[in-house]
């Protein structure tokens, strides 16, 4: 072990994360973009005619008004709260912006979602980046150059992926936190269960209801008790937050996937719908975006899955296909079909489908009839790159100022997708 | 709130470090100064490249829109309170 500007080093076995979480996203580039948003309560909806805030500026926060409230909730605790539609579009370019910069910093980097991203410098640091808070205020400054001075994030550092979230989760807007020997305990003892990344809701309200909140208690709850309570998979989970290891579901991200496995689109609407020819207009709607999806990956899929969700019921099925498919009118046919199954009605207020088990388009199929559909689906597809998506699409969908265009969300499930071109 | 204009305009720039910098525009016959551009983001609509620009000109926002396969200019939107 040898000292150097203050820090240990063990060569060779430390490893050294940044996590980086632009503060508040939405509602920032919101406020970048317009100046006169700026210092004011904002609350962020996903769209024209939706209530649920799905993010809120740093001034709204102070309200106590929080990500998942409705907007007359908001509008309770502060009256001049204003809300304003996302542009995820413009969110993911920033995004891709940012991908751009923190490249320029460490080969090894991951978007971990539209606003978050882990940046590996462990290779780079002994001679690039021997000072890390140095370097995560430089991220800040960088951030602040590409996207507008309004835009600050909070940079956590440490020894692994977990922890660095933490820390950037724990650390006040626009802070840099690094996580060393000294104050990791402190981290694992002050931190909240909703404050690690993995944790779900109902997994912190189960350990709530023991008193458990901080990662740190579990290291004093017998493990076979905690696998009563969790579950055997939570229970070894846990203990290794409770001494800031590295997850199950952290260390998935280094697994390596030559291609999505499954696109899928979903949508809640505005109202609940009964009409069957209504609900498959949007179903169909959606079956254009997953074709459009899956044919710019040149992929196909053999799995055709539809779910649709009332107030309370839910029905979903399935059909698994010998051959896979992937022009518009072969899954709006499954879907047609998967439909038909559905007996016992009820209204509908969400619609998904999902196109899985996908596979590389490398032969095209020798079927005549199969050729065919290939011609048709590439000339729509031409036409609709040159004149924009959906310009020309089958008669059975609602016109195109009617049609539902493609999201992205916020924890960037089809990052694959989303950032292909970015690579 | 942002009202919809979406039609289209003329517009005046540079060229700086290989990035066209808007700096005014014409709309209804009138010139529109801008002061800040406080953000751009490029996006598409199937294969059709746009750029955006968010810009401060007077005491409004505007979004402005250029289609990079049309070549053509488009105010889309402005703030108005």
């Amino acid at each position: 072990m040898s000292q150097r500007n203050g820090i240990s080093w063990r060569f060779g076995l430390n490893k050294t994360i940044l996590h980086v979480d632009i503060n508040s996203y939405f509602a920032t580039v919101l406020q970048q973009e317009n100046p006169l948003l700026q210092n004011r309560p904002l609350g962020v909806t996903k769209g024209r005619g939706r209530t649920c805030l799905i993010a809120t500026s740093k001034e709204a926060k102070q309200f106590g008004i929080s990500t998942g409230m409705r907007r007359s909730e908001g509008v309770v605790l502060c009256p001049q709260l204003l809300c304003i539609p996302a542009s995820f579009e413009r969110c993911l370019d920033a995004t891709k912006r940012l991908q751009k910069v923190f490249k320029t910093i460490a080969p090894s980097i991951y978007i971990y979602s539209l606003d978050e991203a882990f940046i590996d410098i462990s290779d780079c640091r002994k001679n690039l980046y021997p000072d890390a808070k140095k370097l995560g205020k430089e991220i800040q400054n960088l951030i602040k150059k590409e996207l507008g001075s309004w835009v600050t994030c909070n940079v956590g550092i440490a020894e692994n992926r977990l922890l660095a979230k933490m820390a950037s989760e724990v650390a006040p807007k626009g802070a840099v936190l690094e996580v060393t020997e000294e104050n990791k305990d402190a981290l694992l003892a002050t931190t909240e269960f909703k404050d690690v990344c993995g944790v779900g809701y109902r997994l912190a309200k189960k350990l709530a209801r023991f008193h458990v909140q901080y990662p740190y208690q579990i290291r004093f709850i017998p493990q076979e008790e905690l696998a009563i309570v969790v579950g055997p998979f939570w229970a070894k989970e846990l203990l290794k937050i409770a001494y800031g290891k590295e997850t199950h579901l952290l260390n998935q991200l280094d697994r390596e996937l030559p291609h999505m496995k499954s696109v899928g689109r979903s949508i809640t609407g505005y109202r609940l719908h009964e009409d069957d020819a209504e609900i498959t207009n949007i179903l169909k709607n959606l079956c254009l975006e997953v074709i459009d999806k899956v044919r710019n990956m040149n992929l196909a899929g053999r799995q055709v899955w539809l779910g649709l969700y009332g107030r309370n019921e839910y029905w979903d099925t399935h059909e698994t296909l010998q051959i896979p498919i992937n022009h518009s009118s072969e899954l709006l046919l499954w879907i047609q079909q998967l439909y038909t199954r559905w007996t016992k009605k009820f209204p509908v207020i969400k619609f998904a489908i999902r196109l899985s088990l996908l596979e590389n388009q490398i032969q095209e199929q020798l079927l005549p009839q199969w050729q065919k559909q290939e011609v048709v689906q590439k000339a729509l597809d031409d036409l609709n790159r040159k004149y924009g998506l959906f310009t020309i699409h089958p008669a059975a969908i609602p016109p195109k100022e009617e049609l539902i265009f493609p999201e992205v969300t916020g924890f960037l499930g089809d990052r694959l997708y989303q950032l292909r071109d970015s690579d | 709130m942002y009202q919809t204009i979406n039609e289209t305009i003329s517009v005046l720039g540079v060229y700086a470090r290989s990035h066209f910098v808007p700096k005014k525009f014409k709309w209804k016959e009138k010139i529109f100064p801008i002061k800040e551009i406080t953000l751009y983001s490029d996006v598409r609509d199937g294969g059709v490249k746009k750029r955006l620009y968010s810009v401060v000109s007077g005491a409004n926002v505007y979004r402005l829109e250029f289609n990079r396969e049309s070549e053509k200019w488009y105010i889309l939107e402005v703030w108005v309170e």
